[in-house]
């Protein structure tokens, strides 16, 4: 027995310095720990590359390695939005590369994240000439990006429940057999443009205020029929699943997965139009492994890059190249033709060319908000 | 740190201005308000079902299993913590659509197909499966530690084991099933998973709300504005919460004096 | 009669808690991409994608490390909060508290992005420590309410007659209140530990090229809806499994022999 006093509470002030010091302590064990900190990576051989979700994965960028011995770290994003505020929040230096969509090319330009990028280093001559000078890559003269993939966004619906006929324009989302088996993307951008679209706007995100308020009507009247908004795995569940017959804002890269698995779903370019979108990859400004990251820019656009990316299992998408084309023709013809890259008349270069592929903008007349306000909406109607 | 975090969402903006166009815009919207009221009963909801629910099985857990048992039902409570709650919402998704597992046993008893996802339903299921571990596991935690002679002696005095239940368990355990349904209406209500995935969206909650403010227009004071109301809300309700359990216990401590 | 309603109401809870994760269970061994019926071939292959990704076990051990600090530190936190609630009356405690539990209520994509910010200011960003860190923050409100509810149901005058005996504060708490604490201890440990297992919004944002499994989950499942992260939640739910069960045997065990001792 030690000492007996008869104290009732302990002195208040050492216990409570006590348990500071304790958290003080436990503070520095947890920052000193060696299982946490590791020497920042300055390793040449290591790639920091900022990209869409399945970019990064072993099926894509495993040549690459092997070839090259250079390894690919990569912080995948499924939001653009949130994709501008990691980068904006990372301290300069976290990313050597950031593979983006071309309205957020420009986003990235105007923060001066971007390296300037030397036409001659690459093989643009592979390219479809179209894709040599795209106007949304090109800032005061120079190179900002260069497209890895392109798709469109039309209309994807289930080949048994409906005909290619059907679909032949976006007047097929108002039928009232479609009732609660219509989806839709969580997504305002593609699904806006493709009413808009189908509204015969030709500019289908430059159009006028009152041009807006009937956009908006139109696109309410539609919400009888609407079963669900929904992220990329909810699109997917949903066709495969019969939770909606037809979707908006989806194409092949979607359809080709899809069937892939033997589903009965396919995908249509309206006659209307379809909203593109387009992938490309940036250098971020400062990096110190320019010489590196140029060679993954490369491997990305040449016919091997190309090629995987198009066939990729997160989704499928088409490519600016002309060579990969050919060679995605003779190695997978099946693939090619989900993905409609073939010589025949209606093959999807044919329908970008007939101008029914539009590139997806930002509104120009209203603000973003006043867009996503009305989808807002909508959605709560 | 909480008050710094604060401090920086609100000042994170594009263009460096300080004014209450943002709180005006949200606050006057109407769809604002809707989904406010529609996050506010889903959670709501999701907390007395869950309560319900999952008191029976505490009960009989806590206070009628052998010990062996007991434990046993602890361990199988903490086993959904270790996988993911996206993937089983997911999966809730596949089960529970037109042609999922549930409607083809409904439609071998000769049902037609129901409708269980892109609704409240839905949703209301999201919501269980993320708490319903939690307040299982809480409510066992204040139920086992109820001193079982204070059940006997009700017995002894004539109480039916029902008003033993409402009358001695509940009260005890009072704590412990407040903080479990406080736990519970804090998680559903700032969840996305739910609605988003198995609600669809349709119509949207306010932890939808806040990711769209952000896709449109990179609009982070906006959503901030959003999370504010939402976190007041939470700490009202918390705070009810409370006054509810400690108000009632200085109630029970002066009868016990007099 | 009424104990057997009883139980099968029980059985019935638990069936509605393990639905999604048997049926993804099975599913993993579905060759099927797109998760549906009728199952088609069994099939490996998704178990087999998963180990081809180098990513993949990097990422996994990340998580558990991650988990581990998470729930060690934030416990120690928690239970230091609660008792200093229980404790003491000082001026702001009412504040205090507020501002315990608030994190929690902030959602998760703010909260993400606030971490981001703050974290990159004082230059710790991008990293495990950095997911620790905003996981603590997050966890410590759990841990502190569970804890709190353990200390309420204490004997109040249980620690004034360990003062009374001669204990030192720092006895008394290790003899008296820690082992009173114990359960909710390991039930804060395993909590945190789980919100952690389970936590990609904010870890996105704050983890930089350093991620965990919840995040590469999240891409896998909501962007490519992959029944890859099928195979992984079936693979980590079958270890945790394991683990509960060895030290369900463990305990069992022990508790045989500390018997027999007697």
């Amino acid at each position: 027995m030690k000492k007996i006093g008869n104290k009732n509470t302990p002195p208040r002030s050492r216990s409570r310095r006590k348990f500071l010091r304790q958290g003080v302590a436990a503070g520095a064990v947890a920052l000193s720990a060696p299982m946490l900190i590791r020497p920042a990576k300055a390793d040449k051989q290591v790639l920091n590359w900022l990209t869409y979700s399945g970019h990064s994965a072993e099926e894509v960028i495993g040549p690459f390695t092997e070839a090259t011995g250079i390894k690919i770290q990569a912080k995948e994003y499924a939001d653009g939005e949130k994709m501008l505020a990691l980068i904006h929040g990372s301290p300069a230096g976290t990313f050597d590369l950031v593979t983006s969509d071309a309205p957020y090319v420009e986003l990235l330009v105007k923060s001066n994240l971007l390296q300037a990028m030397k036409p001659e280093d690459y093989d643009l001559d592979s390219f479809f000439p179209e894709f040599r000078s795209w106007e949304q890559h090109w800032f005061d003269g120079k190179l900002m990006a260069l497209m890895t993939s392109w798709g469109y966004n039309g209309l994807a619906y289930n080949t048994e429940k409906l005909s290619a006929a059907d679909v032949s324009s976006y007047d097929v989302m108002w039928r009232d057999d479609l009732k609660g088996k219509l989806g839709m993307r969580d997504w305002y951008l593609p699904i806006m443009g493709c009413i808009s679209a189908g509204m015969g706007h030709k500019d289908p995100y430059n159009i006028t205020n009152e041009q807006f308020d009937a956009l908006k009507k139109r696109m309410f009247s539609l919400k009888p029929n609407v079963a669900g908004f929904w992220n990329f795995a909810g699109v997917f569940d949903s066709l495969a699943n019969g939770g909606a017959y037809v979707i908006p804002g989806c194409g092949d890269w979607i359809a080709g997965l899809l069937q892939r698995a033997n589903h009965k779903i396919a995908s249509a370019v309206p006659k209307e139009g379809a909203i593109m979108w387009t992938e490309s990859v940036s250098i971020v400004r400062g990096t110190p492994r320019l010489e590196q990251a140029n060679k993954l820019v490369r491997y990305l656009t040449g016919v091997e890059g190309q090629t995987r990316l198009m066939t990729k299992s997160s989704y499928m998408a088409n490519g600016p190249s002309r060579t990969a084309w050919d060679h995605l023709a003779k190695i997978n013809p099946r693939e090619a033709e989900m993905l409609h890259m073939t010589e025949k008349e209606d093959n999807i270069m044919n329908v970008l060319r007939d101008g029914r592929i539009i590139p997806r903008r930002l509104p120009s007349n209203q603000s973003m908000e006043t867009w996503q306000e009305a989808y807002t909406q909508f959605q709560n109607l | 740190m909480v008050v710094m975090t604060f401090w920086t969402v609100r000042n994170f903006q594009l263009a460096p201005d300080f004014s209450f166009s943002n709180w005006v815009t949200i606050l006057s919207a109407d769809y604002v308000w809707d989904a406010y009221a529609r996050s506010f009963l889903g959670a709501g909801l999701a907390s007395v079902l869950v309560t319900l629910l999952a008191f029976p099985c505490a009960y009989y857990l806590g206070l009628k299993a052998s010990p062996r048992v007991r434990l046993i039902g602890a361990c199988l409570i903490m086993a959904p913590f270790f996988t993911s709650f996206l993937v089983r919402a997911y999966t809730w998704r596949t089960m529970l659509g037109d042609q999922g597992v549930i409607n083809a046993i409904l439609g071998w008893f000769g049902f037609e197909p129901v409708q269980m996802i892109n609704n409240l339903f839905g949703s209301i299921i999201g919501y269980l499966t993320l708490v319903m571990p939690l307040v299982l596991l809480l409510q066992l935690f204040s139920l086992s530690a109820i001193d079982r002679r204070l059940i006997e002696a009700a017995h002894n005095l004539g109480c039916g084991p029902y008003w033993a239940i409402l009358r001695v368990v509940v009260p005890a355990a009072k704590t412990g099933i407040i903080l479990a349904a406080a736990f519970s209406f804090v998680l559903a209500f700032g969840d996305l998973i739910s609605p988003q995935v198995l609600g669809g969206s349709n119509p949207p909650t306010l932890s939808i709300l806040i990711v769209d403010q952000v896709r449109g227009g990179l609009q982070w004071p906006r959503a901030a504005v959003i999370a504010v109301v939402m976190v007041l809300t939470l700490i009202t309700v918390v705070t009810a919460a409370m006054v509810m359990t400690y108000g009632g216990n200085r109630r029970q401590s002066i009868r016990g004096k007099s | 009669m009424g104990l057997f309603l009883l139980r099968s109401y029980v059985v019935l809870i638990f069936l509605f808690i393990f639905a999604p994760i048997l049926v993804s269970f099975v599913f993993s061994f579905s060759e099927n991409r797109f998760p549906s019926l009728p199952l088609t071939e069994y099939s490996l292959v998704w178990y087999q994608r998963v180990l081809d990704e180098p990513a993949f076990l990097d990422s996994f051990k990340r998580s558990l490390t991650v988990a581990g600090w998470t729930s060690v530190l934030s416990t120690c936190l928690g239970f230091g909060g609660a008792y200093v609630d229980y404790r003491y009356r000082f001026l702001g405690q009412k504040v205090y508290v507020a501002l315990g539990i608030v994190p929690p209520m902030i959602p998760v994509l703010i909260l993400g992005v606030a971490m981001l910010i703050f974290l990159s200011r004082i230059g710790l960003s991008g990293a495990q420590h950095s997911v620790v860190i905003a996981h603590v923050v997050l966890c410590t409100p759990f841990s502190m309410a569970i804890n709190r509810l353990k200390l309420s149901q204490m004997d109040q005058n249980l620690e004034a007659a360990a003062w009374n005996l001669g204990a030192t504060p720092w006895a008394t708490m290790r003899t008296v209140i820690l082992p009173f604490c114990l359960p909710a201890i390991l039930a804060s440990f395993f909590i945190t530990a789980a919100i952690s297992l389970d936590e990609f919004a904010i870890a996105w944002f704050v983890s930089g090229l350093e991620e965990t499994l919840p995040v590469r989950v999240l891409n896998l499942v909501a962007r490519q809806s992959s029944p890859s992260v099928n195979a992984i939640g079936s693979f980590t739910f079958t270890m945790s499994l394991t683990l509960i069960i060895l030290a369900q045997l463990v305990l069992i065990v022990s508790q045989r022999r500390s018997g027999r001792n007697e």
